[in-house]
């Protein structure tokens, strides 16, 4: 089984779409053959990314069972090794869908039987949505350096980790008291903090196997559209908030700059990469496919303290990088 | 609370507060929104907790004694340490020594002997002078560091204004003062003349 990797972040507009659809170029440039699965299934679009109006076949056509295996229904994009499954061809009632149907799909992606699976979701913090993002081993969660999405993306990250919780709480030995809070029986409980405040006075001895389920997520950080101007530590800064109040590993992949162009190949349908291959932009997303391609193979944590570091260095001798060299 | 190992100097554990003070900042963009009012009081009161035992020399003693921990908290860290302590024990010939030698000789060249006049009769010293003055007498930050006990950074922050990196206000003055004597200054104007000037800065 390949890997499977979520892009999040529950602000719309933010580049979830652009990211995905520019990494999975970049990562079957390395050779690697990607998928990308449209997960967003209220408001598609990863297909116009790629130019194309409509699909012949998605994730529809699996529900529908006009196809068999989720692979079956994916379209090529014109690029060696990257295709596309896309679910522009989904009923417009889709976004409500039955838990059966999820189900299936969580099912079918992780037999998908490429090296890289790139599930783009929707904005928000829909149960669909924190449960495909809890469907892949480990996810990207993306902002733009306003507070508006920071702020949106910190109640994503809690949203998908309450959710996390409370699937491990229904469905392992509790105490009849923890499990009425994963419930919601009980009220009180609207953060991870307070379920694990229940654990502790209820479960105490459970305590480690949460915290040691919890620290198998992995949440990667990419800030996108960042201006000459942001602070370079801003994504570093985000990420140890993270690590200290939260029980999973949060890093910090990179920083996204901002450039017009991104627009301009939005209106052109054409992947950004495909267009603008030497920009500071494209620079950061090459780094960014390498750096995740990289994580599979082993821990990178000490190149990104040394980055954090240099970049600390340079703001403090007044000379901000316009982007942060990762 | 503070993210600082046990052996951390008080110039760390004060940097590591302000640095975490930050963070926690009701304006950071990195933070304010991860927190409501009231979790961000209770964590700046454990902040404010946690650097009051470890900046109180007889609290931290107990601290570490109740985490088990035996070694000596306001021993300097080891990068200091090493050479640091090797000078006082060693007597002569060691580093600490090599580094007053050193000054003696780079006090005598033209360029140093006028920086040093300039810096005694002017009625402020900033950072650059300093670093100014330190590279007429031909010495390495390094140098300063692995052979004197000014704390690790003291000098960067000094002579690159970074401000924030710097001690205390009390530690500062002591600190100052044992660097111009190191470099065979008038301590008391170099003190006057940089913390003058200072708080013009910040």
């Amino acid at each position: 089984m390949g890997r499977i990797i979520s892009v999040g972040g529950g602000k719309g507009g933010i580049g979830k779409s652009f990211l995905t659809t520019n990494l999975g170029m970049l990562l079957a440039g390395r050779g690697h053959r990607v998928v990308l699965v449209d997960l967003d299934l209220g408001g598609p679009n990863l297909h116009t990314f790629f130019g194309c109006s409509s699909v012949e076949s998605g994730v529809g056509d699996f529900l529908s069972r006009s196809v068999e295996r989720l692979d079956q229904a994916a379209t090529p994009t014109g690029v060696a090794n990257l295709s596309l499954i896309a679910s522009c061809d989904c009923s417009f009632e889709i976004a409500n869908l039955p838990y059966a149907q999820k189900r299936k799909i969580i099912d079918a992606v992780r037999r998908l039987p490429h090296d890289y699976v790139l599930l783009d979701l929707g904005a928000g913090t829909g149960f669909n949505t924190l449960d495909f993002f809890l469907a892949a081993g480990e996810g990207i969660f993306l902002c733009t350096p306003e507070p508006t999405s920071i702020e949106n993306a910190f109640r994503f990250v809690k949203a998908v980790t309450l959710r996390r919780l409370k699937q491990l709480i229904k469905t392992h030995a509790f105490t009849a008291i923890t499990r009425e809070a994963a419930d919601r029986v009980r009220e009180g409980v609207t953060a991870p903090a307070d379920l694990i405040d229940v654990v502790l006075r209820h479960d105490p001895d459970r305590k480690p196997f949460l915290e040691q389920m919890l620290s198998e997520l992995k949440f990667n950080l990419v800030l996108n559209q960042v201006h000459p101007r942001v602070d370079p530590t801003l994504g570093y800064r985000i990420v140890k908030v993270c690590n200290r109040h939260l029980h999973s590993k949060f890093s910090f992949l990179g920083n996204v700059n901002y450039d017009e162009q991104v627009r301009e190949a939005i209106l052109a349908r054409r992947p950004y990469v495909d267009r603008c291959s030497q920009t500071m932009t494209a620079v950061d997303l090459k780094n960014l496919a390498a750096k995740l391609a990289d994580i599979g193979n082993g821990p990178t944590t000490g190149e990104l303290h040394e980055t954090a570091a240099r970049a600390i260095a340079l703001r403090r001798a007044g000379r901000v990088p316009q982007r942060i060299g990762l | 609370m503070l993210d600082v190992s046990p052996n951390a100097s008080a110039y760390e554990i004060g940097r590591a507060h302000r640095e975490v003070l930050a963070l926690y900042d009701e304006n950071a963009l990195a933070s304010y929104s991860f927190f409501d009012t009231d979790e961000r009081v209770k964590i700046l009161e454990r902040v404010g907790e946690a650097y009051a035992v470890l900046s109180d020399r007889k609290r931290r003693a107990e601290y570490d004694r109740s985490l088990g921990i035996s070694s000596d908290p306001y021993a300097f860290p080891a990068a200091v340490r090493k050479p640091g302590q090797a000078a006082r024990a060693g007597g002569p010939g060691s580093t600490e020594n090599t580094l007053r030698e050193k000054v003696r000789r780079g006090r005598v060249n033209g360029d140093a002997r006028r920086l040093a006049a300039r810096l005694g009769g002017a009625g402020q010293v900033t950072g650059h002078d300093l670093k100014l003055l330190r590279r007429a007498i031909g010495l390495s930050v390094e140098e300063i560091e692995a052979g004197s006990d000014l704390g690790a950074g003291l000098i960067p922050a000094l002579e690159e204004d970074h401000f924030e990196d710097l001690p205390s206000w009390l530690n500062l003055r002591s600190s100052l003062f044992r660097y111009a004597q190191l470099l065979q200054l008038d301590a008391e104007k170099i003190v006057s003349g940089y913390l003058s000037w200072f708080s013009e800065q910040v």
